[in-house]
């Protein structure tokens, strides 16, 4: 609370970031969690809500007529213009959110504060609701070639992985020690993914120690177990995610990657993703180009084109789709890594993992998926969000592009995914917001040496008591099983106006599909619900007729109808006409006289 | 990455689909073959479709050749699926298709009077290419004799695809070559011979001729009035030949009188009501460019006209009129004697221009469009390729002058005007639009027909013109793509909108691909003048005859019937998005990956049958309790009591 000079400022106007639509006017406090903005200009009660840790950046603009603009973006994406009357006023609340936005230590983070009142038990019970060790179980694990291994379980073999690695059984234990020895940061090739179908793996680890020339007969032999225990298949891919020229010069710094001349029967290949540094520029060039007023077709599109983060997702994607497409046709083996293989390897072995199973694809398999190949497996949260003060050049929108690859996932196959787009959404304001423990520390002895266990909270029970939001009405399970295998032409990656754009409520299309069939699906849990009373209603007033034995009593088939036409609701639908109506109201269609009539009208001009 | 032997199936699914549904008539068009396929297949299973299956999807309106059996000799599955009076002209076995997709296809090519069939069997399964001979825009001898005695042919198309085929050199020089034949019938304007949509004799329920009737559809808006009247003068087209007969003007202004307004107009293309506000009584008028000249011609007659066109709407004492051109075209136009309405003439008025480029710019942007998407697209260069072709920035300055009409039309309350040049190019695309905003009517399957019948077709866009139905001269100047532009317009709008239209976009492709094809009468002619002349109503099939005739394939099922709301589009880049569905469709790269329009039919059936039980209950319910009063009521009054609730 000390760094809050000036709880409570008023007469700030917030204005709209593309349009010149009059500024709301309201009352912007500042609490230790939240800078808040309550509209008072408007009859009903408006506010915005911003925790201070989802603050990426504060900018004090020199003094204006209008008064101090004061220009806040979040880690979401959500972006907002105040003016504050006073320039004094403006200083200080600069001041504390700057600091407040920028935690020196984990501790002060919203997680360790948020307590949704539940006791320890339940607190237990949430941590334990998502248990990456059944995901191995479920893919069949322990089988003939696979075992779960404890081998790192004081975190002495790797300190950055899970206590639990899944390894080829014919591996020793000298095997797995000396390749770990070989591998940057001690990540030894472990199992990711196993398909069950082909006997093929997807498995993940950093790039070996090679150099220039050095070979490691340990790292061969795991290779080698890796491959055999693929009987099927005569050899096996070697995943280098980054370019091949960034990878040469990891040589001349003692690592590299492997050479196919000393590892028997690997097929070794490069897909070019680029590094972290290359990422962060890219999103900071699109949001440029998202936050141009009334861009031109030109400024828009080529900007798009330049910032090449569309180019990156497509990279990302490419990856993926080439790693699913070994282990379901070519049905072998895949062993991927880029240079720690926490950042690209953790993206592409995910989202291989989509393609292949239809479980990650469902509500619960996509949080099991998170917290296996990016929790831990020790993607650097901490570091990569910049959830706390720190080297700004260890922040990087990784777990962002991989939420995005998702997206266009689901833009491709409509129907394939349990989940819907508010999902992915809310997941990836969890990764920032620290409200919850999960995505704070870097790895796992981390979090165990933090006890975040005792201290916070599971972001995963409180998003699964809220599934029915975050439910894809169109989901089919029919079609669960396939591959998918996803068109990658650059026209299908568009510019995702759901996650940028999402706190601009003028930039958003008018009617959304999703909002459409969401309220479709809630209104069939009403019409279910009104059915069973109006049935309920009749056996009552069947009862009684037939007690009075009435000639014009119903008809024997409606004592068979409940059970029936339960059945027949089972999936969405809607009841009742006057539902329209109600639609109707809630999808904005009516004329707005806002921002989007502006738009010609300022392109004339 | 992809192999090849999934594009392969892809390929012939596609085209075996197509070919069933020659029968339905719509054989340029895959994406509702494509979709009634998935519909009955997952996705990745589509190498199990062969082309016996796929007849199942073809509609119960097909017409049955009998003429096909004697004309062919071979085997019937090289042979398409005849339409009435489709006559066959010529065969060749050993044409090679140079699929961009696929590779070579070694197979036989049949030439009918209305379309190109070319069949390879040695795929299984079969590949099929069945186009009709309207979307052909150009064909062209490749080259000199190859090195194995082979000639090859190209064929440009209006359809954003380019098709070659290669054959041998005919040893007997006498015999025609096929292609020679392909020409003569791809082009029978040109070579004297009539257009297909004429021999086509093909009965539906329904006589779509009678889909539009211009005195319903103005009483449907109200009118006459007491400001406006349906005027006769142009009976014969003697006041405007390319106008219809039909012509909504001021109460006030008398005949004689139209006819002077008419001589200041030019090709007297004068202010007629297009659309009339329902509540504020503002109007959407068109017409085409004043008379000016470089002298500042004023007509009295004219300034009357307009000021009476304000006059009509008691809500406001302002009059817009927006030149689609961009103001220095407008200039330029004094030179050729016409121009734009003086303020200094036109009290009141304001004039204001929306930018929009002419024909010419919108054939070089569709051009450059298909060098960028057809047959493949670069990689790298994606979004800076699309924006050298300046396509979606035309789309958005039409969109955004709709938007401006619709806008002052409704928030403003204020009549407008609206021409171009000649009022039959950008000034439809911009009512049509804006109508398409403003009035829900219009956003029904058959209100749509009535705004393209009344807005493009009475009022004379040149369809012969800009498409050039069967006329050789691919060079023609006239050519323009300003039709499509309103339909990718109409598809960008509901993309915003998905549940305020009752058609999908099925039906906008189906839309466009006869309006290539020649196979019914809807897009012939110029003019209603032409038209009538011709008598198509009586010689041909109208579109809508084959579209009402199965309306489930055009229907939306999200659709809710929003027909009091005014939809105002977000005309900003983020929200405008290159056609895929029809500019890429021949890149099988590009097929949809799920059936989410089925998905969306499914989920609406069962909301529909929940529907129906939920009323059926409550009508038992309403009943009982009806019944059981009613014997409350009678004699049998004992009973009652033991009625309440135990």
């Amino acid at each position: 609370m000390e760094h809050i000079l000036t709880p409570k400022v008023e007469e700030v106007k917030l204005l709209d970031r593309y349009t010149a639509k009059k500024p709301a006017i309201g009352t912007l406090y500042l609490t230790a969690t939240h800078l808040i903005f309550v509209e008072t200009s408007c009859n009903t009660r408006k506010e915005t809500w911003m925790l201070h840790h989802l603050i990426a950046t504060v900018e004090k603009l020199p003094l204006t007529a209008m008064g101090c603009p004061l220009h806040i973006s979040c880690k979401n994406f959500h972006v907002a213009h105040f003016v504050i009357s006073s320039e004094r006023d403006c200083q200080n609340v600069h001041q504390s959110l700057v600091r407040l936005s920028q935690p020196g230590k984990v501790e002060e983070l919203y997680a360790f504060l948020y307590n949704p009142k539940q006791d320890e038990d339940e607190r237990r019970n949430g941590w334990g609701f998502i248990d990456s060790a059944m995901d191995f179980k479920r893919m069949g694990l322990p089988n003939d070639f696979w075992e779960m291994t404890n081998l790192n379980k004081n975190y002495e073999l790797c300190s950055t992985y899970h206590s639990e690695l899944g390894i080829p059984k014919t591996a020793s234990k000298g095997t797995v020690f000396g390749s770990a020895k070989f591998r940057s940061r001690g990540r030894i090739p472990t199992l990711s993914y196993y398909h069950k179908e082909s006997n093929a793996a997807i498995c993940r680890c950093s790039q070996p120690l090679s150099g220039l020339s050095a070979r490691c007969v340990e790292d061969e032999e795991m290779l080698q177990a890796i491959s055999r225990a693929n009987p099927k298949s005569t050899f096996m891919y070697v995943v280098d995610t980054r370019p091949k020229l960034n990878a040469m010069a990891n040589r001349a710094a003692g690592k590299g990657y492997e050479n196919e001349d000393n590892y028997s029967n690997i097929c070794f290949q490069f897909v070019g993703i680029e590094n972290i540094h290359v990422m962060r520029n890219s999103l900071q060039k699109l949001l440029e180009v998202c936050a141009l007023k009334s861009p031109t077709m030109s400024d828009y599109l080529t900007g798009l084109e330049n910032s090449g983060w569309l180019r990156h997702i497509k990279a990302v994607m490419d990856a993926g789709v080439f790693l699913a497409k070994a282990v379901a046709e070519d049905k072998a083996s895949v062993l991927v890594h880029c240079s720690d293989g926490w950042d690209r390897t953790a993206q592409v072995c995910s989202l291989a993992s989509i393609l292949l199973d239809p479980f990650y694809r469902t509500i619960k398999g996509l949080m099991v998926l998170i917290e296996k190949e990016w929790i831990s497996m020790g993607h650097k949260f901490t570091q990569r969000c910049g959830h706390v003060d720190g080297d700004p050049k260890e922040v990087s929108p990784v777990f962002t592009q991989f939420i995005e690859c998702l997206w266009n996932l689901m833009e491709q196959y409509p129907c394939g995914f349990e989940y819907n787009e508010k999902y992915l959404l809310e997941i990836h304001n969890h990764v920032y917001s620290c409200q919850f423990g999960n995505f704070i520390g870097n790895c796992q002895r981390e979090r165990e040496e933090m006890r975040l266990y005792e201290r916070t909270f599971s972001v995963w029970p409180f998003l699964w008591e809220n599934r029915h939001q975050y439910r894809n009405p169109l989901h089919k399970c029919s079609l669960g099983r396939e591959v998918l295998r996803p068109s990658t032409l650059p026209l299908n990656f568009k510019f995702w106006c759901g996650m940028y754009n999402h706190f601009d409520k003028g930039m958003q299309p008018k009617q959304s599909i999703l909002e459409h069939l969401l309220t479709i699906t809630q209104k069939k849990a009403e019409g279910e619900k009104k059915m069973t009373d109006l049935q309920i209603q009749l056996a009552v007033m069947d009862g009684v007729l037939a007690d009075q034995g009435s000639p014009t009593g119903t008809p024997p088939e409606q004592t068979s109808l409940s059970p029936v036409s339960v059945s027949h609701t089972a999936e969405n639908a809607k009841p009742l006409m006057n539902g329209a109506a109600v639609e109707e109201a809630e999808i904005e269609l009516v004329p707005t006289a806002g921002s989007e009539k502006m738009e010609p009208v300022a392109i004339e001009n | 990455m992809e192999k090849s032997g999934s594009i392969d199936s892809l390929g012939s699914k596609q085209s075996s689909s197509r070919q069933a549904s020659v029968d339905s008539l719509s054989s340029t068009s895959t994406s509702r073959s494509d979709r009634s396929t998935h519909a009955a297949k997952t996705p990745y299973a589509m190498s199990s479709d062969n082309v016996s299956t796929s007849t199942e999807f073809s509609p119960e309106l097909r017409g049955r050749p009998k003429a096909a059996a004697k004309v062919l000799r071979d085997s019937n599955k090289e042979e398409p699926q005849l339409l009435p009076k489709e006559i066959v002209q010529d065969m060749a076995k050993d044409v090679t298709y140079i699929c961009p997709y696929i590779g070579a296809l070694r197979g036989t090519l049949t030439v009918t009077n209305y379309r190109l069939f070319f069949r390879c069997m040695d795929r299984e399964p079969a590949f099929v290419l069945d186009l009709p001979l309207g979307v052909v825009s150009r064909v062209e001898k490749i080259g000199g004799a190859s090195s194995r005695g082979e000639v090859s042919y190209g064929l440009v198309c209006k359809d954003i695809r380019n098709l070659r085929f290669a054959h041998k050199q005919m040893e007997d020089s006498l015999r025609k070559s096929i292609f020679e034949i392909l020409m003569k019938f791809a082009f029978p304007v040109s070579n004297g011979l009539p257009i297909f949509a004429f021999e086509y004799g093909q009965v539906y329920p329904e006589n779509g001729w009678k889909v539009y009737d211009a005195q319903a559809e103005y009483k449907r808006q109200g009118i006459p009035n007491e400001s406006w009247r349906i005027t006769k003068v142009n009976d014969h087209y003697e006041v405007c030949d390319t106008y219809p007969s039909n012509l909504v003007v001021p109460v006030n202004i008398p005949d004689e009188e139209l006819k002077r307004v008419a001589a200041f107009r030019a090709k007297g293309r004068i202010p007629v009501l297009s659309w009339i506000h329902p509540e504020s009584q503002a109007t959407v008028t068109r017409c085409s460019q004043p008379m000016v000249g470089v002298n500042g011609k004023r007509s009295k007659d004219d300034e009357k006209y307009l000021q009476a066109i304000m006059d009509a709407n008691a809500q406001s004492h302002k009059l817009f009129i927006f030149d689609a051109r961009p103001s220095v075209n407008a200039a330029a136009n004094k030179m050729k004697g016409g121009g734009y309405e003086s303020e200094d003439a036109y009290q009141n008025a304001e004039l204001v221009f929306l930018d929009i480029h002419n024909i010419h710019v919108m054939r070089e942007s569709l051009r450059k469009l298909k060098e960028v998407v057809y047959p493949n697209i670069e990689e790298s260069h994606w979004l800076s390729n699309l924006e050298s072709t300046h396509w979606l920035e035309h789309i958005k300055l039409i969109l955004a002058g709709a938007l401006r009409i619709a806008d002052k039309v409704e928030s403003g309350k204020t009549s407008v005007v609206v021409h171009c040049s000649d009022g039959w190019d950008r000034t439809a695309q911009l009512t049509s639009l804006a109508m398409l905003m403003l009035d829900g009517h219009y956003r029904t399957i058959r209100g749509f027909q009535v705004l393209l019948e009344k807005e493009w077709l009475s009022f004379g866009h040149r369809f012969q013109l800009r498409i050039g139905h069967g006329d050789k001269n691919h060079t023609d100047a006239d050519r323009s793509p300003v039709f499509l532009q309103f339909i990718d317009c109409v598809w960008q709008i509901t993309r915003q909108f998905p549940a305020a239209f009752e058609y999908n976009e099925y039906f906008l492709v189906t839309i466009l691909d006869h309006m290539y094809s020649c196979l019914f009468g809807t897009f012939m002619c110029n003019s209603e003048q032409q038209r009538v002349k011709e008598e198509l109503p009586k010689k041909t099939v109208s579109l809508w005859a084959y579209i009402n005739s199965q309306l489930e394939e055009f229907t939306n099922p999200l659709y809710v019937n929003y027909s009091n709301h005014v939809l105002f589009p977000v005309v900003s880049m983020r929200h405008l998005e290159l056609w895929v569905g029809y500019y890429i469709r021949w890149n099988p790269r590009m097929r949809p990956q799920e059936p989410v329009h089925q998905r969306y039919k499914e989920l609406l059936a069962k909301r529909a049958e929940l529907q129906k039980r939920v009323e059926e209950l409550q009508r038992d319910v309403t009943n009982r309790s009806a019944s059981s009063t009613e014997r409350a009521g009678s004699p049998t009054r004992s009973i009652t009591p033991v009625q309440t609730f135990v």
